[in-house]
């Protein structure tokens, strides 16, 4: 009698193709063996391209080639590139010096925090500078200020700490208390990846020195473009935008639900990209996402 | 070589003997029959079907009469849209509206017969019969014993709480 088993490999993957992520993760928990087709590298390679181009704050991922990361070395390498991305989506950071220093992060006071009054722009745009200093790059005159590190969170003088967490909806960095929410974008996705990378490539003695010597050099050149990208403030002042608008519509369409998203015309590059998660999301209803904490409350994630 | 040919129909015979005669036309839904078709030129024999019986072949074709004026679709299989819907037409979902048996020998006979379009029809009903349901409940649907050690399932369980995107 015909039935799933008996069906060859490439049907298989065939029906594993009209899958999606949440899908294939269900199909992971059937057999053994169906966890080992539904986790291979050609079904998870797209996928995980597809996130990264949906979602703003991964823009630096956007910039290296996928023939330059080692994921299709191992046979689940694509997924676990997508596993890390959503583990880190999901867990805190901690505010070095280091990790501080040349960031910009857009401003947001709190006080005025009624959702439709979110304004469509940052009411200000800061630099954490090099030199100590932080500064106002856009929008409001605010004046500037000596930051360090204390405690694992930010500190300005006459301020309270800003505690560090990850927007909800952005996935960025956040710093808040309680009269300021303040986002930026998130160099621990490409971190994360990298150290993957690496942990294919060492655990992999099959990939030819040639092959290695290649995927190295796309990927140092991806990497110095990255942080030319980030040395440039007008390119950081249109990402920290982009997150802002991300941030300012998913919580428009959380708590005003009945209106029409909007999609303002300096924002164009990534707009299709948007709707992606909740598109995907059938399953999680309304109400699943109101029992979260909105980014208001920001609650401190670091682990 | 092959040689265009007049000829309008052609004999299927299905592995439990049973001659059938289509249209050329609708026969040639099927690239292999095709390929074999313009390698042989004109076929008077009955053409051995060895993998499908009688009644998946009459259903195979009655899906072929149906779609005999489909254009043929650009073999671009790695084409981006290709994968994400599983819009089913509404002839093909009824056409597809049999038991899980009969779905998967559809299945089977257009991925011998190398039928496309078919296939992927077949593939997307199974992708939409898995959408939407549990661990449990697919394994319920499918008859599919769950084989992991409870360690392992915690080990997936584990990934997957990370990988969900809520």
């Amino acid at each position: 009698m015909a039935s799933v088993s008996c069906l060859p490999i490439e049907v298989v993957h065939h029906i594993l193709g009209h899958l999606s992520p949440r899908e294939l993760l269900v199909v992971r928990q059937l057999t053994r063996t169906l966890n080992h087709f539904s986790t291979v590298n050609h079904l998870w390679q797209p996928h995980t391209l597809e996130l990264i181009q949906a979602r703003p704050v991964l823009f630096d991922l956007r910039q290296v080639p996928p023939s330059a990361w080692s994921f299709s070395h191992s046979p689940d390498g694509w997924f676990r590139a997508y596993l890390t991305i959503m583990k880190t989506s999901k867990s805190g950071w901690v505010p070095t010096e280091d990790g501080i220093r040349n960031t910009c992060w857009s401003v947001h006071f709190t006080g005025l925090d009624l959702v439709d009054e979110i304004p469509e722009k940052p009411q200000a745009i800061c630099r954490f500078d090099s030199d100590g200093i932080v500064y106002v790059i856009d929008g409001h005159l605010l004046e500037p200020h000596k930051w360090w590190i204390e405690n694992g969170a930010v500190r300005v003088p006459a301020y309270p700490a800003l505690r560090p967490s990850r927007g909800k909806y952005t996935w960025g960095r956040v710093l808040t208390h309680s009269g300021v929410h303040m986002l930026s974008t998130s160099a621990d996705f490409l971190e994360n990846l990298l150290r993957l990378h690496l942990e294919i490539l060492e655990a992999s003695s099959l990939i030819p020195a040639q092959e290695k010597e290649s995927m190295t050099e796309e990927l140092e050149w991806a990497l110095r473009n990255i942080r030319a990208s980030e040395r440039d403030t007008s390119v950081m002042i249109r990402r920290i935008e982009e997150l802002h608008f991300v941030r300012r519509r998913s919580l428009r369409l959380e708590f005003l639900p009945n209106e029409e998203p909007e999609y303002p015309t300096h924002i164009g590059v990534f707009g299709a990209g948007l709707t992606e998660s909740d598109d995907e999301d059938d399953m999680s209803s309304d109400s699943d996402f109101e029992s979260q904490d909105s980014e208001f409350e920001a609650p401190q994630t670091g682990e | 070589m092959a040689t265009p040919s007049t000829q309008a129909t052609v004999k299927l015979q299905s592995n439990d003997n049973v001659v059938i005669e289509v249209e050329r036309a609708i026969a040639e839904r099927s690239v292999l029959i095709k390929n074999m078709l313009e390698d042989c030129g004109e076929v008077t024999d009955a053409i051995p079907i060895s993998n499908v019986n009688e009644s998946i072949l009459r259903k195979v074709i009655e899906w072929c009469e149906h779609h005999k004026n489909d254009p043929v679709a650009a073999e671009n299989e790695n084409d981006d849209s290709r994968k994400k819907t599983t819009d089913i037409d509404e002839w093909d979902q009824k056409f597809m509206n049999v038991d899980q048996e009969m779905l998967f020998e559809i299945i089977l006979a257009a991925n011998f017969l190398d039928i496309k379009p078919l296939l992927d029809t077949g593939c997307k009903t199974v992708a939409n019969m898995i959408k939407g349901k549990s661990p449990e409940e697919i394994r319920k649907l499918f008859n599919i014993q769950n084989d992991f050690t409870p360690e392992e399932e915690e080990q997936i369980r584990r990934e997957n709480e990370w990988a969900e995107d809520r």
